[in-house]
């Protein structure tokens, strides 16, 4: 297992993170921020009156080129009004891994599936033969997700 | 023997050496406890029922093809079986995905590598397999159902009786037995050709690349031997025509014979066996006990 960056994540982030990211993958929040961003229609001058960043240094972050610290980060959750454990799982969790198989990476790719669900996809314990194909991990997929949904609704 | 009630797992741990066999050990152990624990008195033992006491959900679907199940740890742990299989094979799947959390070997690689087990994942896979056949069907009552040396006509009552497969079913009463054999399922199937290997691969495994494409034959399914007996088979092979087991698929009953089974590696000499046909799905499977010595 990975260890956490401490430098960025004190408690109880740390305790709370589905991901324990290290600074080549912090880097990868920035396309994740720039999605966020274009989704909800602003501009990079908006995000970054909103967050208190200067509008270059946003530009460099987006595009992967620096490396956030946790109080920029922190600003970005606000401005999106998140907390930043939601945010770095989200942005995290959503992106593909070096480690990642060539099928899992090109389902994510190719599928767009919710970002929430891929680290316990990671984590899935197998009985008989692996997913090998996107088709397979999205298959997969569906069907945990149509359960955890199903086991949510029964909660509430 | 009463054990503890104590919570799992029991203050047990596995030994930092999965290859031993103190590991193996230690998750017989842990079957036993986890049976007592959750109050599995009589037979069959419903496994969905063992992991619902461990907080699990247990849930049927329609799962990718080959893949019998999967547990999934967060947000609370689920587990999802294959509704293509029987019902008895899924509670096997359950009970497997059960000792999961135990054994405790991540399948990070597995699960987002190229799909292949490290030696160590598929050391944990095995072992989980130990604990799982021990839960559902345990050695103790096999021994004490089976009393005499094992009968083929016997799978089908054991596995009413355990809840199990008969496939599972016919491996436990192997695993108990003090006798030199072996039980092998065979069902009627091509070459297992969804991985060929290269043609040298081909050239060493069944002589000619050629053969790649053979017709339907009856082929080693599933096997396990008794504990002492130093024979593997593979999922290639396949059976003659002229043997008893053969005839036990093509005339649907029962046979018993003396069989020639160089085709499926043994030295060549003529071997007792016993064969039960089945249907299974659309296809048939038959069951054999091979006396050995």
């Amino acid at each position: 297992m990975r260890t956490p960056s401490v430098k960025y994540f004190r408690q109880p982030y740390e305790s709370t993170l589905a991901v324990s990211p290290d600074d080549t993958e912090l880097r990868s929040v920035g396309p994740w921020i720039r999605a966020m961003r274009e989704r909800r229609g602003w501009s990079l001058q908006q995000l970054a009156e909103r967050a208190g960043l200067s509008k270059p240094y946003l530009a460099q972050l987006e595009r992967g080129e620096a490396n956030p610290t946790e109080t920029t980060l922190q600003k970005i959750a606000a401005a999106y009004e998140l907390r930043l454990v939601d945010l770095l799982n989200a942005a995290l969790g959503g992106e593909t891994r070096p480690s990642d198989s060539p099928s899992f990476r090109e389902f994510v790719e190719r599928y767009r599936p919710e970002p929430d669900l891929l680290p316990a996809l990671r984590e899935l314990q197998f009985r008989g033969r692996a997913p090998s194909t996107p088709a397979d991990w999205w298959r997969l997929y569906e069907v945990i997700r149509t359960l955890t949904e199903e086991e949510d609704k029964g909660g509430k | 023997m009463t054990l503890a009630r104590d919570e799992p797992p029991f203050g047990l741990t596995l030994p930092s050496d999965l290859f031993g066999d103190d590991a193996e050990c230690v998750v017989l152990d842990y079957a036993r406890r986890l049976a007592d624990w959750a109050g599995t008195s009589d037979f069959p033992r419903s496994m969905s029922a063992v992991a619902e006491k461990l907080k699990h959900r247990v849930s049927s679907a329609p799962l990718p093809v080959g893949l019998r199940g999967v547990r999934v740890a967060q947000p609370r742990p689920l587990i999802v079986t294959s509704d293509e299989e029987t019902s008895a094979a899924q509670e096997r799947t359950v009970a497997h995905e059960l000792f999961h959390p135990f054994v405790g070997v991540e399948h990070h690689n597995y699960t987002s590598g190229r799909g292949k087990l490290t030696s160590l994942q598929a050391r944990a896979e095995m072992l989980c397999d130990i604990g799982a056949a021990e839960l559902h069907v345990p050695a103790e009552e096999m021994q004490r159902q089976m009393r005499d040396a094992p009968a083929i006509r016997d799978v089908p009552r054991f596995a009413e009786y355990f809840g199990a497969s008969l496939a599972a079913t016919l491996r436990s009463m192997v695993a108990v037995t003090p006798f030199p054999i072996a039980g092998i399922t065979f069902e009627l199937r091509h070459k297992p050709t969804d991985r060929v290997p290269s043609a040298t691969g081909q050239q060493v495994l069944w002589g000619s690349p050629s053969d790649c494409d053979s017709p339907r034959r009856l082929r080693v399914h599933d096997w396990s031997v008794s504990r002492g007996v130093n024979v593997r088979f593979n999922r290639h092979q396949h059976v003659d025509e002229g043997t008893s087991i053969h005839g036990a698929y093509v005339s649907g009953v029962e046979t018993s014979g003396l069989d020639d089974l160089t085709s499926i590696g043994l030295p060549a000499r003529r071997y007792r066996t016993e064969s039960w046909p089945h249907r299974y799905k659309n296809s048939t499977r038959v069951l054999t006990l091979i006396w050995l010595a």
